[in-house]
This record gives structure tokens, C-alpha cells and sequence, in this order.
């Protein structure tokens, strides 16, 4: 208390305000730059905004979420049932944000291995960071020549003639595939760190009271790691829930066409991204309640990563203490 | 101390031997592919694992004529690792002498508010936006950021520097003495003086660590610029150029093309990580947990 009254009291210097106008520039750019859009879309859930002249903001009676949730009502204003779709990418979502605890897993058994300090770790650790480096263009690029129908290299080694990116049943494993390929590089690298900030003497003491393998990961290593466990399954609930990149690189033309291929390689950001592209691109009806349908998934995704990272953030937090 | 040869060594050895390959199995495949004249790929409804007129022409074709080449009279490889370069460099360069100035001012100078915006930057930064990434288009087009000012998202929102990049380069500021500082106000230098000739140079692993994270980010990013770059082939990225491979070379038997371009765009960055790969490593770890 004492020390406020005193710092109320300093007499501030043209040098101070300058260094509070330099500490606020992040501050400044993450309001503006993320404010606004926060702003903006929460008024498009339920009005219809014209993006080229933001005073045109009229009252749209529920319409964006009416068409979203309710099966068959966008009908009347697009010429598809949004509805539809939506639970399609919801499920599809939901399942490309679960694979997160397989990559979790290999990072974790991966970084297990290289802790034992096999021959090579050093190079090895090297090598499997590399995924992780490459672009999801280049990679989605490599997915679908090695998934190519004819003439790839999957169906060649099988023996089989299966068209991987266009049969509805093995569709979105081709994007699961893609992601298990590339994501764990990250883990693996944050896993190893924390293995070897955990105390030798714990493992010692472990030891003296005859513990085996077994009984140190699970009541040594497993709780030592918890905190970077907490922290990647955060990352990567996050990165699966918006996964818009490998989904619509490896199966580009699924969504494209509305009412053609049912497809399965729609997530909810490519719903967003599809409902944004058409009411640029074309000037019907149902435009500005298109804008709208995609503020309302924007906003439903916003809640649950919000929801989900809370949660989690606090587990870390138990988990640290 | 030489360490014995027990099986579960070997076992260990030999399970991380099959991660490598399924690893490098699908890099290798590509490699390969890209080295096959077309008219093999075009020809054959099988994989084509050798060929005795392996060639570098797919490589050639990319650099020789695309419909870039109008333009600029640049290939789109190339006129995309230029755009690539200078929309991922200016921002991040900008941007981390922003947050390191900004970082500066929260760990070694006074001033009002300091600890209430410090809690309220703590607080912003802890809620997850990621699911605003595409509906953000909203804004930036209100505001006339898109189409042939398409380059703006991508450029502005960057320079300010960001709160978590602050956050880090801050927690490495306080680990470095006051002392010093000290005696460079002793001796007349200003804030500005201060950072530039004191902190900068004993921060250097702290702002490469972040810039390598950002350049990696900024290098492989393909969102933002399909959404905002999307028909502007002037300012093309290497990323966007991959991504329109296929029907920038749509002949049958193009995908030794595809595949070779797939290889020219990740080469760069895999060859600035074989030499810094330490730093790599650090900077991705470090710049990963970023409170």
C-alpha cells in the first residue's frame, strides 16, 4: 500500500510517457488488429453487414443462427441446406482435433526412446524435426502424389486401386495421415526438454525403493511431464479444431462444388472460409446472411477453443503446483 | 563409459530406424518421382519406382515458362520466394524491434500504468483468437485491405510486434543486469540509446530464437495469403505459387513437376536447418511456450 501511494506521487518525466507509448505498441496492434474483427463479426451474427460500406447494418432476425442449427432452413436463402453441412464439419472437425492424441502419443513414445540415449539420438532428433519444418502446401503436395489413384506409389506397394482422395470412407484419414506425419516433430522436441529437467534424484530414490521401469514413467516421469503434456494437447486441440490448411490442399475440390461430391474433408474453418468466398464473389440474395452464418461459426469455434483452453490451461496450471 | 549392447538398445534403435522411414519414405518417393521424364508418368497406371532416362527437366520446366512470366518476367517460384521474402522479413524484423522495445520499457524503465497494462496484456494474450483467422477477411475488406491492397493484412497487423513475442524477449531482459544500464544513463545514453547499444546486442540469442520461429511461420504460411493474395498474381508467395502447381502444369504426366516443386519449396528452409538446426530447435521450443 505504502509503495503505491509513493509511485502515485512520482512526478512523471517526458522520458516515461515515451516508454509507456513504446510498451503499448504490441498492446495497441493486438486491440486494433484483433478487436475490431472480434467487433465487427459479433454484430454480423445478428445483422447484415455490408462490407463495403459498415454504416448499411440491418437487423437480421436471427437468420444467421436459424440457418446454421436449424436442418433445412437455408433453403429459402441460399440454394443449400447450410445446416447440413455444418453438422458434417462438425463431426469431420471433431475427429481431426481428436488424431491430436495420436500425435500426442507418438511424441510422447518417441521422446521416450531418444531419452534413453540410443545410438545416433543426436542425428535422429535432427531427422525428425525436419516434417515438422516443411510446408503444409509442399506436404499436402506430397500426400496426394503418394495417394494419387494412378500411378501412386500407396496403391502400387498394396496392390490395390483404391482412389484415396475421392472415396468418401478414406477421405479425411488422408488428411489424419498428413497431420500424424508432420505434427509430432514439435512434441517430440518439447517432450525431450522436459524429460531432462526432471530431477535425476527422484529416479534415484525410485530406485532404492525398487521400483521398475514401468513404476518410474508412470509415478516419476509421467507426473514431471504433465505440464508439457497440458501445454500440446492444448496446441494441439487448437491447431485440429482450425485445421483449415491440409484439408483444403489434400482434398481441394470436395467442398467446392455444393451439392456434388458428399464430401469429407469439410472442417468448420473451410465452412467459414466457403461461406466468406461466395458472398464476395457473387451478388445473390442470400449474401449478407451468408456473412452472417459465418460469424455465428466463427464465434461457436471462438467459444469452444476458449472453453477447452481454459480447462486445460487451468489443469497445466494444477499440474505445475 | 561405452555403453553395453543389450536387446531393448536394439529394439529401441531399430523402432526409431522404422519412424525415420516412415519419416523420409514419402520425401524419398517424391525426390525420386521428380527425377522421371513425363512421358513414363504419363504412360504408366503404376507407380514408376526407376527409370533409365532419369532427367532434371521437371526442375527446368518450373524455371522456364509459366504464366508468372508475363508479368514480371520472373518464374512464379521465383517471384514467390521474393514476395515470400520481404512480406515474411519487413513485419518480423519491424515487429521484434517493436516487442523488444516495448519488452524494454515493461523490464527496465518506469512509467504510469506499467503494472495494470502489464495484467491486462497478460490477460488479452491468454484468450485464443485462432478461430477469427478467416472471418477477420470481414474487417480487412471494410476497411479496403483487400484486393489489389491485399498485401496489407499481411504487412501491418505484423509490424506492431506481438504481445507474446514481448512477453518472451521480456523474461530474457530481466535476466540481464540493471547495472549496465545504469552506467549507459550515467553516461547520457537515452531509452532509445540504451536498447540499441546495451540490450540488443546481450539479447541476440533472444531475438534470434524468435526470429527464426517467425521466419519459419511467416515462410510456410499459406492462410492469410490465399485469402488476401489470392487473385493479385503480382504478389504471388512461394507458398500460394505450390499451391496452384497443378493447374499452373496441368498436362498428364505432370507430376514430376509437382513433386519437384513440392522439393524447391521445402529445400530452403531444410537447408537453413541442417546449418542452425541448434538454434532451430531452441528457437521453435522456446518461442513455442511463450509465457
Amino acid at each position: 500500500m505504502a509503495k503505491k501511494t509513493l509511485q502515485n506521487k512520482k512526478k512523471w518525466r517526458k522520458e516515461h510517457y515515451l516508454a509507456l507509448i513504446v510498451a503499448c505498441l504490441p498492446l495497441l496492434g493486438f486491440v486494433i488488429f484483433n478487436g475490431f474483427p472480434l467487433i465487427i463479426s459479433f454484430i454480423g451474427m445478428f445483422c447484415n453487414v455490408d462490407l463495403y460500406d459498415l454504416s448499411n447494418i440491418q437487423w437480421n432476425n436471427f437468420e444467421g443462427f436459424k440457418s446454421v442449427f436449424i436442418p433445412g432452413h437455408a433453403n429459402e436463402l441460399f440454394y443449400f441446406d447450410l445446416s447440413k453441412y455444418f453438422y458434417k464439419a462438425v463431426i469431420i472437425t471433431a475427429w481431426i482435433a481428436s488424431t491430436q492424441l495420436v500425435t500426442l502419443g507418438i511424441s510422447m513414445f518417441i521422446a521416450t526412446l531418444l531419452h534413453e540415449k540410443p545410438y545416433g539420438a543426436k542425428l535422429f532428433q535432427i531427422l525428425f524435426f525436419i516434417p515438422y519444418i516443411c510446408s503444409t502446401v509442399a506436404v499436402s503436395l506430397m500426400w496426394r502424389w503418394i495417394l494419387d489413384m494412378d500411378g501412386g506409389i500407396l496403391n502400387s506397394i498394396l496392390g490395390t486401386n483404391t482412389d484415396w482422395l475421392h472415396d468418401t470412407k478414406t477421405i479425411t484419414w488422408c488428411v489424419i495421415i498428413a497431420t500424424i506425419w508432420q505434427a509430432p516433430g514439435y512434441g517430440i522436441v518439447m517432450y525431450k526438454a522436459a524429460f531432462s529437467n526432471i530431477n535425476n534424484a527422484l529416479y534415484e530414490a525410485a530406485e532404492i525403493d525398487g521400483a521398475n521401469a514401468w513404476q518410474k514413467f508412470r509415478n516419476v516421469t509421467l507426473p514431471g511431464i504433465s505440464p508439457t503434456t497440458f501445454f500440446l494437447l492444448q496446441a494441439g486441440v487448437m491447431a485440429g479444431l482450425l485445421t483449415y490448411d491440409l484439408a483444403a490442399l489434400i482434398i481441394p475440390d470436395a467442398w467446392g462444388s455444393v451439392g456434388g461430391v458428399e464430401s469429407m474433408g469439410l472442417t468448420l474453418m473451410r465452412l467459414v472460409h466457403y461461406l466468406i468466398n461466395n458472398s464476395t464473389t457473387s451478388d445473390a440474395n442470400g449474401v449478407s446472411y451468408m456473412v452472417s452464418c459465418a460469424c455465428v461459426i466463427s464465434w461457436l469455434l471462438f467459444l469452444v477453443t476458449g472453453v477447452i483452453s481454459v480447462i486445460l490451461f487451468n489443469r497445466r496450471e494444477k499440474s505445475v503446483k | 563409459m561405452k555403453k553395453k549392447l543389450t536387446l531393448g538398445r536394439v529394439l529401441i534403435f531399430a523402432v526409431l530406424l522404422l519412424y525415420t522411414a516412415f519419416l523420409f519414405f514419402p520425401i524419398i518417393t517424391i525426390l525420386l518421382t521428380s527425377f522421371i521424364p513425363s512421358n513414363e508418368l504419363a504412360t504408366s497406371t503404376d507407380f514408376v519406382w526407376w527409370s533409365a532416362h532419369m532427367n532434371l527437366d521437371a526442375y527446368k520446366t518450373i524455371f522456364a515458362y509459366d504464366s508468372y512470366m508475363d508479368l514480371t518476367g520472373l518464374p512464379g517460384l521465383v517471384l514467390g520466394l521474393f514476395n515470400t521474402l520481404w512480406l515474411t522479413l519487413v513485419p518480423l524484423i519491424l515487429g521484434l524491434l517493436v516487442a523488444g522495445l516495448s519488452a524494454y520499457a515493461f523490464s527496465k524503465s518506469d512509467f504510469p500504468f506499467k503494472e495494470k497494462l502489464f495484467k491486462f496484456s497478460v490477460i488479452i494474450r491468454a484468450i485464443p483468437l485462432g478461430a477469427f483467422g478467416v472471418i477477420s477477411y470481414v474487417f480487412y475488406s471494410a476497411i479496403g485491405w483487400t484486393g489489389e491492397n491485399g498485401f496489407m493484412p499481411l504487412l501491418i497487423p505484423g509490424m506492431f510486434g506481438g504481445i507474446a513475442t514481448m512477453f518472451f524477449l521480456r523474461l530474457y531482459f530481466d535476466g540481464i543486469s540493471n547495472s549496465l544500464i545504469e552506467a549507459a544513463t550515467l553516461d547520457g545514453a537515452g531509452f532509445f540509446r540504451c536498447f540499441k547499444d546495451v540490450m540488443l546486442p546481450l539479447a541476440k540469442p533472444a531475438f534470434f530464437a524468435q526470429f527464426i520461429f517467425g521466419f519459419v511461420g511467416g515462410y510456410n504460411s499459406y492462410l492469410a495469403p490465399m485469402l488476401y493474395l489470392q487473385n493479385q498474381p503480382k504478389y504471388v508467395t512461394l507458398q500460394l505459387y505450390l499451391s496452384e502447381i497443378r493447374s499452373l502444369f496441368p498436362n498428364a504426366g505432370s507430376e514430376n513437376i509437382y513433386c519437384a516443386a513440392a522439393i524447391l519449396g521445402m529445400l530452403p528452409l531444410i537447408l537453413i536447418y541442417c546449418f542452425l538446426q541448434k538454434y532451430f530447435i531452441e528457437g521453435i521450443a522456446t518461442g513455442g511456450v511463450k509465457e
